[in-house]
Formats: structure tokens, sequence, C-alpha cells
């Protein structure tokens, strides 16, 4: 648990080989959605005196777990990037927050010294994206590039810095760790997750859980509406699950679908709206640099919008199958791969919902009114730690 | 922080040994950021490179077979802003 732990690093008496095999033990992954093992990136950012990003943009709308590590684990997320930064032996470390945490992470860069800075991203999708973030800092557009190589090796021109960009709640639990082995309780509980509750619940916000608590429990303590249809675990860019799905499944069995942590639950409002309304917004988030993304989400979205009319609806459905499939994996970033894998998850799981539409039956009070686009946050909440 | 395909070693100009022992495993990759969508490597190599309904390539995933490599070096040289890439 990071949330409200004030244990500090004594950092000269770390040693980062032992950090380094402590990660690979606990098999630490990227909080920060795509789930790559920090182990493994740290040691490919070895020996090239990188920049050390510490992403806390909370890139994912609903999500707000970064703001809850820069205010309630900010020790941690001090001592950790320290903790990187010597392993990596970082030339500066940038803290990247949007507008609204700018005074929170300037006390962290105030803590690790005159080798640090904070960095305002711009309030975009995809300006938080890991290559995004490594070409604003370096003085570049705020947006996604084509990097064939690894960012830790510079990404693709040779002159571009190396750079290693770690999620704020992965840098603090990299600390806690750390913490954790000093005092030989290395593994004696199961790893926790910043977890943020959002949609039809009565008290959405963060919570701190260990990886054994299942998706129903979370819900149902955060106040679960008593139509449940669905949940969308990860981000925008994540997968829906079922209710009856997703409500036994613990957080370690969702793996790399927990992403950056949202659970959004899908109440007795129309779906195909909710979806539809998703979509819109990752289309018009697009950067619009690369052809299948630029022109693909808004055809996508455009496509989905369709549904929910009987006379438009077995078209429109035929081109989705058609054209998910061909977007995905067609970006400099994986933002289409992200629509495609929610927009293809939720016609798995709202089939038999969006076949009622086909026939004129979906009976929603508001159904004519233009669908809201779900972009409210949650109000920060934290629970005791369980 | 641009892409820059000067910067890289010329796959085309790369000769001798090691050429050979990349033949047969050689990718074609798009840029994505830099392909506009003209649409000459799905003539030059139609092959492993068809175009979507926007007219930007879908590449066939996997080695260039070694019979296609000529044409494949041929659709990476001729791409106006070098965006296909056989690495």
């Amino acid at each position: 648990m990071i949330v409200n732990d004030s244990r500090r690093v004594d950092l000269a008496r770390t040693d980062p080989r032992a950090v380094l095999g402590l990660l690979h033990a606990a098999n630490l992954r990227g909080h920060g959605g795509a789930g790559f093992p920090t182990a493994t990136k740290i040691e490919s950012a070895q020996g090239r005196r990188p920049r050390l990003i510490v992403n806390a943009c909370d890139g994912e709308p609903l999500v707000h777990k970064d703001i809850t590590v820069l205010r309630h684990a900010a020790g941690l997320l001090a001592d950790g990037a320290a903790l990187v930064a010597s392993m990596v032996q970082a030339f500066e470390v940038v803290i990247a927050v949007h507008t609204t945490a700018v005074l929170d992470a300037e006390r962290i860069a105030a803590q690790l010294g005159p080798s640090a800075r904070v960095l305002t991203v711009p309030d975009r999708y995809v300006a938080s994206e890991g290559s995004a973030l490594a070409s604003l800092a370096a003085g570049g557009r705020a947006r996604p590039f084509t990097h064939l190589l690894p960012l830790t090796h510079g990404g693709l021109s040779r002159g571009n810095v190396a750079t290693l960009v770690l999620n704020a709640e992965t840098v603090a639990r990299v600390a806690a760790l750390w913490l954790d082995a000093a005092e030989g309780r290395a593994g004696s509980a199961p790893p926790a997750r910043l977890v943020t509750l959002a949609g039809a619940v009565r008290r959405p916000g963060v919570v701190e859980a260990t990886v054994d608590t299942r998706v129903g429990a979370l819900v149902e303590a955060a106040g679960a509406p008593t139509t449940r249809r669905a949940v969308l675990v990860g981000g925008y860019g994540g997968r829906w699950l079922s209710w009856a799905d997703a409500a036994p499944t613990s957080l370690a069995d969702l793996g790399p679908d927990l992403g950056a942590g949202l659970i959004m639950v899908q109440g007795a409002d129309c779906p195909l709206r909710v979806v539809g309304s998703i979509l819109a917004y990752l289309a018009a988030q697009s950067a619009g640099q690369c052809g299948p993304c630029a022109f693909g989400l808004p055809a996508i979205a455009a496509d989905w919008a369709e549904l929910a009319h009987p006379a438009t609806a077995p078209a429109a459905h035929q081109r989705l199958r058609r054209r998910l499939p061909v977007v995905e994996g067609r970006g400099a970033c994986s933002h289409p791969d992200g629509a495609v894998r929610m927009a293809s998850s939720a016609l798995a799981v709202f089939g038999a919902h969006g076949r009622g539409h086909a026939h004129g039956r979906c009976h929603h009070p508001d159904d004519e009114a233009t669908p809201p686009i779900v972009l409210d946050h949650p109000r920060l909440r934290l629970e005791p730690a369980r | 922080m641009t892409f820059t395909p000067a910067d890289q070693p010329d796959p085309v100009a790369t000769r001798g040994k090691r050429r050979e022992k990349l033949a047969g495993r050689r990718e074609l990759v798009v840029d994505r950021i830099a392909c506009t969508g003209h649409g000459l490597c799905a003539s030059w190599l139609p092959e492993r490179v068809r175009l979507d309904e926007w007219g930007y390539p879908v590449v066939t995933v996997g080695p260039v077979p070694v019979e296609l490599l000529a044409h494949a070096r041929r659709a990476a040289a001729e791409c106006p802003v070098r965006a296909l890439l056989l690495r």
C-alpha cells in the first residue's frame, strides 16, 4: 500500500542491483496502461544516461490515480524517482503533469533537487503517451512520434535523447518494494493497485486494493447501482466485460486489461450511447498524424452512431466488422488500437442490446437527448487501506 | 524530434555478407506519421501491400520472401516521403 505511507527511503543505503532484483522478483509491471515489465525497461536504459520522465498526467480522463500518488504518496514518489534516477544515472528527472497538478508536482521536484523539473503537458488524450512526453520534454511537440527503437534507446533518430518514461504509481511502488524488502517483508502481502471507480457507482473515486480483490467487491464498496450491465476496465481504450464475467474476476486475473486502473460501471443507461460518446471523444483526440487513425476513428465513431437506428444498423454493423480489424495496429502510437479494443469488446458484450435497437426496442427516457460525453471527473475520494 | 530516415543506415546501401544474412528476415515497416497515402507502394509491391479505403497501406506482417526483396527495395525507394522502410 502506498497511499498515506509516510516511510522514506534512505537513499545513501540503497543498492541499485538489489532494487533491480526486487523488481524482477516482484514482477512489477508499469501501471500506466501498457503493463510493460518495469525492471526490463530500467535495464534497457542503464548505461545510456537517459532523461527520466515520471508520468503523472492521468491521461485517462476518468482516472485520478496519478494525482492521488502526487498528493498522498508524495514521499514514496520522490524517493522512487530518486532511486530509479540513480539506477540509470539519469541526467534529469522530469515530472509530467497537466496544469491542475503543477503545484503538487513542484513539491516533488523541490525534494529531488536542481536536476528535477516539472513539465506541463497539454490537456489532450495522446499528449501524455510515452513518445509524446519524450518529444515535449526534449523541446518538441506533445505528439507521439514513430519510434522503431525503444524510447530508452532514443526512439529512432540517433540525435534523440534516451528517455525512460515511467508512470507515477509505478515509481512510488518501486520505493515501497525497496522499503518492504529492507524491513524483511518482501512479498509478504499481495501487491496493490490504485483503481478508479467511475460511471454508475454512487461514490466514484480512487481506492487502493490488493490484486486479489474482486471487481464485484470493489464496485459494491463504491455503491453499486441496481442495474449493472457491464464494466469498462482499463480506460477509454480498455475492454468491456459483462457484469457476470467481471464481478468474480480479481484485479490480478484482469492482468494487462486493468490498464490505467479504471473500472467504469455501466448501469441502466443505453450502452450504445455511452460507447458512442467514448468513440467520438477518442476520434476527436487523435493527433491526426497517422491516416488510419485520423480517418479510421471518425469513420468508426460514425458507424457506431448509426447502430442505434433500425434502418441503418445492419449496414453500420457490417462496416464496423470490416473496419475495426483494418485500423488496429496501424498508428505510430496505440491510440487507434485502444479505440478498436473498446469498440470490439462493446460489440461482443452489448450485442443483444444492439439487436434490440435494430428492432426499435431501446426504451430509455432520454433517448432523444444528445448523449452526454462522459468526461466529468469523479471527485477525489480516498478509502482507508483495506 | 521528427522522423529523419537519413539518420538510419540505408538498407539499400547495405551490401555483401550482411545482406546475405538478412535476406529472408527483412520486414516492411511503415512510418505511419510520415505516410501521406500516395499509394505507390501498393503498385510496386501488390503481393505485400494493399490500400485501405482511405488510401493508406496495409502491409502483410512477417518477413518479405527472398524472391520479392528486389521489388520491396524498389517500393521503399520509390516512396515519395520515404515512409516505407525495409528493415
